[in-house]
């Protein structure tokens, strides 16, 4: 390249909507990367042949640039599809976004009092053509779905007059106020035949939902209840990885053009793909202590202490600090994020216990993290330890393999024998031991939960350094739980003892090695 | 801290198995070759209950046959450590794979090491956006779990401080699959934790996305390959090399990922590599294989329509120019770049990209 060539300004823009997050990179005319970032790049360039790649979503766009003249170049986001109905993603119709607004302001179940936060759930496809493809015989999209109390009793389920729906358009909204704390959104699953006419299955599933602490010590918001907004995109069935959730203040309700809405699921879309981006205008807005937007604040908090950045220390330090008096200290988010923050800047873990998830993934890995050290973190025998072993991991939010309802319970176990069991150690061996079945029988079945068949793989290849922890942090689980589940491994294994067949991996070597780590 | 002895309860693969026979004439020669660095090449075409593939077995022998070139990788071939699958087998297993790690663990802690490759090309399923699963051959919804962690085998070489430099490359699906563990080494256990390892991570696709292979047309050959692996062999071959004839971590990233986005798209499917980068103390512009050959192509340009011509280089200098008739044809040797070719008259305009990879290229205006 000739050094004396002259040089040009080249600025290149991301324009339209998540222009936040579209990915810029600049190559010179030898195909070098020489310059990336997000949204905008201002560069100084010799003349000559460059290209310019944005990414955002999936989407890949290349263009050719010949730099001759002060060039500005923009390059047209493309279209976004999401499950939030926003007025500007190629995905929202008004059939849904005006339902969306009207249902998000007027509660779907009456629940005795008008004091107190809210959820709002609403389910969508992706657009009525689908909806006419995957559900011709225009099935409720609330069917299967419960919302639980914090002790895991039904309060609602979504279907009848609890919930409001076209089932030709294809979309359900649910709305009750309700006091803080703790609820489970519960899905019971479905199994349905794909367009290839394969069997498929949506197995169970529960998600914790947090109604937060009212704000009304805080200055500049205009309600003191939040409403947690809760978008789900359905296929053949709930796309749960489509999941948004926002928080806004009850009396606002649902709003299809909130700026803030489109950075939320922008940075959630980024923390999916493991990819910790915070643009300079959330960055912005924490440094001049807005805090119009909790979840904004909860999901920049979780993916700064996901990153293994060391910018901007202190402004996390201080919105780790606001949460507790925004949220509330007793919220599991918050107290996950004390331990996420602890973790992040290797000060001391703090006394907090947690029986309860909250409501992101990244903040019970890091508590079930943390337990390894301090197994006190998470409480003996609450919800949080058993489902521990249970985990989703296909999106940001925290979700698992649910025990059934309590009312539904038994219809269920009838309806699917075995289904349920496959993954709850606890119940499961106490289920199981007692019925007319034979050990191999037990045993086979027993070897179906992940944690004890990958467990005693464990065991019987690994023949040093056999402890609590390691496996632990093996199986990604508590200690606590590695325990029981030994223990009830050789409950099981002393019920079988005098039995001549049994499965291979309940010899006595790896029961004698169970026994030595007990 | 050594490392615990392993025994695999089945016999390796044969160190070359399937592949064609390669020496390292730097070795023949006498002339050093790069004693420092190992490798680990897994190709798992064979499975149990999981669809045939094509391609991890071939890919891998290309990698390794490139490893051991005294103009490749230059490594002792038996610090080239391949395991095959092959058909009717349940092998490797995870031991087999962790009984070569702890080879060459033992081999790295006996004298210093620079660099250790980990290849795995197969089926694959995301568990989480970090935690890839590398399915074994007995993989199946039975054996849930029979598939190895790549973030705990990063975590491991990273955390083990033995190499200066690791490259990890998988090559396989990262579609998700819920409520999976995929397992963990067996030399897991105490770790000296130094963490300073430079790790240069490549995912064949993003979280959640399937990883593609394909037949494709190199050279006059048709053969099966993955579209990442490819791009990776294609890189080291060459395709990355800078102006300098050099290497670097930033070309051979932005080479293998615009390859393989590239050769997805020819078949209109999407593909888009994942790196990761940990520990890089030596910064992007750090060399990883010299080659010294400059990357160019001589293009015949076949002109369909007259027209008054300018063909410009990756800085706008013109490399040539003038009237052509309809017919008429250009040969011209130019270097890697981006180029431009205009007609004047007409005022039609195209780019040209010259990525180094052909020998020969005809292009069509």
């Amino acid at each position: 390249m000739n050094s004396n060539a002259p040089t040009f300004k080249l600025t290149v823009s991301a324009v339209g909507v998540m222009s936040d997050f579209a990915h810029l990179t600049v190559y010179n005319g030898f195909l070098e990367d020489i310059a990336r970032g997000y949204e905008k790049l201002d560069l100084n360039l010799p003349q000559g042949l460059y290209s310019i790649t944005l990414k955002l979503d999936g989407n890949i766009i290349k263009e050719h640039v010949r730099l001759t003249e002060d060039t500005n170049y923009e390059i047209p986001t493309p279209p976004v599809y999401s499950s939030l109905v926003a007025d500007r993603f190629e995905s929202s119709h008004e059939y849904y976004t005006h339902n969306a607004q009207h249902c998000s302001l007027e509660p779907t179940v009456q629940t005795g009092t008008t004091e107190g936060g809210a959820i709002f759930l609403f389910f969508r496809y992706t657009d009525l053509d689908k909806r006419k493809e995957l559900n011709t015989e225009q099935h409720s999209l609330g069917n299967g779905f419960s919302l639980l109390d914090a002790d895991r009793q039904v309060l609602y389920r979504l279907e009848g007059d609890n919930i409001r729906e076209d089932t030709d358009t294809g979309w359900m909204a649910f709305h009750a106020v309700l006091p803080i704390g703790t609820y489970y959104l519960h899905y019971s699953g479905h199994k349905f035949n794909s367009e290839d006419g394969g069997a498929n299955d949506i197995p169970p599933r529960e998600i914790p939902l947090q109604v937060f602490k009212s704000s009304a010590s805080l200055q500049g918001l205009s309600d003191k209840y939040w409403q947690t907004q809760v978008f789900l995109t359905f296929g053949y069935g709930p796309i749960f990885p489509s999941m948004s959730v926002f928080i806004a203040p009850r009396k606002h309700g649902f709003i299809d053009n909130d700026e803030g809405n489109y950075r939320i699921d922008g940075l959630r879309h980024k923390f999916h793909n493991g990819v910790y981006y915070l643009p300079e205008k959330v960055l912005l807005e924490f440094e001049k202590g807005q805090w119009a937007s909790p979840m904004k604040g909860l999901l920049a908090a979780y993916v700064y202490f996901s990153s293994p950045e060391t910018d901007n220390e202190l402004l996390f330090r201080n919105v780790a600090q606001d949460l507790p008096a925004l949220l509330g200290e007793d919220t599991p988010d918050v107290k996950a994020l004390q331990v996420m923050a602890a973790q992040y800047y290797k000060d001391p873990i703090p006394e907090v216990t947690l029986s309860q998830p909250c409501m992101f993934l990244a903040g019970v890995r890091a508590v079930i993290r943390a337990s390894i050290k301090h197994p006190d973190i998470i409480v003996d025998d609450s919800l949080l330890e058993d489902i521990t072993d249970k985990l989703y991991c296909d999106m940001v939010w925290t979700s698992y393999l649910p025990e059934p309802l309590p009312a539904a319970k038994k219809q269920v176990e009838e309806a699917t024998p075995g289904a349920w069991w496959t993954d709850g150690i606890f119940n499961v061996v106490e289920r199981i031991i007692g019925d007319e079945t034979t050990p191999e029988e037990i045993g086979e079945r027993l070897l179906k939960s992940q944690t004890v068949s990958t467990l005693l793989y464990y065991i019987e290849k690994l023949n040093d350094d056999l402890n609590v922890n390691d496996l632990a942090s093996r199986l990604q689980i508590p200690p606590n739980v590695v325990r029981k589940t030994i223990n009830h491994i050789l409950a099981f294994s002393d019920s079988i003892k005098d039995v001549k067949s049994k499965p291979d991996q309940f010899n006595i070597s790896n029961i004698n090695k169970l026994k030595s780590i007990q | 801290m050594s490392p615990k002895p392993l025994v695999s309860e089945a016999p390796l693969p044969p160190t070359t198995g399937p592949c064609e026979e390669v020496t390292n004439e730097n070795l023949i020669k006498g002339l050093p070759v790069n004693e420092q660095d190992y490798a680990i090449i897994v190709g798992v075409s064979h499975y149990a209950s999981l669809a045939q593939l094509n391609a991890p077995v071939t890919d891998a022998c290309r990698l390794r046959n490139w490893l051991i070139k005294a103009d490749g990788g230059n490594l002792h071939p038996q610090h080239v450590f391949f395991i095959p699958s092959a058909p009717g087998s349940t092998m490797p297993d995870q031991l087999a794979i962790d009984k070569a790690l702890s080879d060459i663990i033992q081999l790295a802690e006996a004298k210093p090491a620079r660099r250790l490759y980990f290849y795995f090309s197969g089926h694959g399923f995301g568990s989480n956006w970090e935690v890839n699963g590398m399915c074994l051959p007995i993989w199946s919804p039975s054996f849930y779990n029979a598939a190895l962690s790549s973030k705990a085998y990063l975590d491991l070489l990273v955390e083990k401080d033995l190499f200066k430099e690791v490259y990890f490359f998988l090559d396989c699906c990262r579609d998700r699959k819920i409520n999976t563990k995929p397992l963990h080494s067996m030399l897991g256990g105490a770790r000296p934790g130094g963490a300073n390892t430079m790790a240069v991570v490549m995912y064949a696709s993003e979280y959640e996305n399937p990883a593609w292979e394909g037949m494709m047309n190199a050279n006059g050959n048709l053969q099966v390959h993955g579209y990442f692996s490819r791009a990776l062999l294609e890189a080291l071959n060459g395709g990355a090399v800078n102006n300098s004839g050099d290497i670097t971590i930033t070309s051979f990233l932005d080479y293998v990922r615009e390859k393989t986005e590239s050769y997805a798209k020819e078949k209109n499917q999407t593909q888009t590599v994942r790196s990761d980068i940990r520990n890089n103390s030596y910064g992007l512009d750090y060399v990883i294989h010299k080659t010294g050959r400059t990357p160019g192509t001589v293009l015949t340009i076949q002109f369909k329509t007259g027209g008054d011509i300018s063909l410009d280089g990756p800085d706008l200098s013109n490399i040539k120019s003038g009237l052509v008739q309809a017919g008429e044809s250009w040969l011209i040797p130019l270097g890697k770049g981006y180029h431009q070719i205009t007609d004047k008259i007409s005022k039609r305009s195209s780019f040209i990209t010259i990525d180094g990879t052909l020998k020969t290229m005809i292009y069509e205006f």
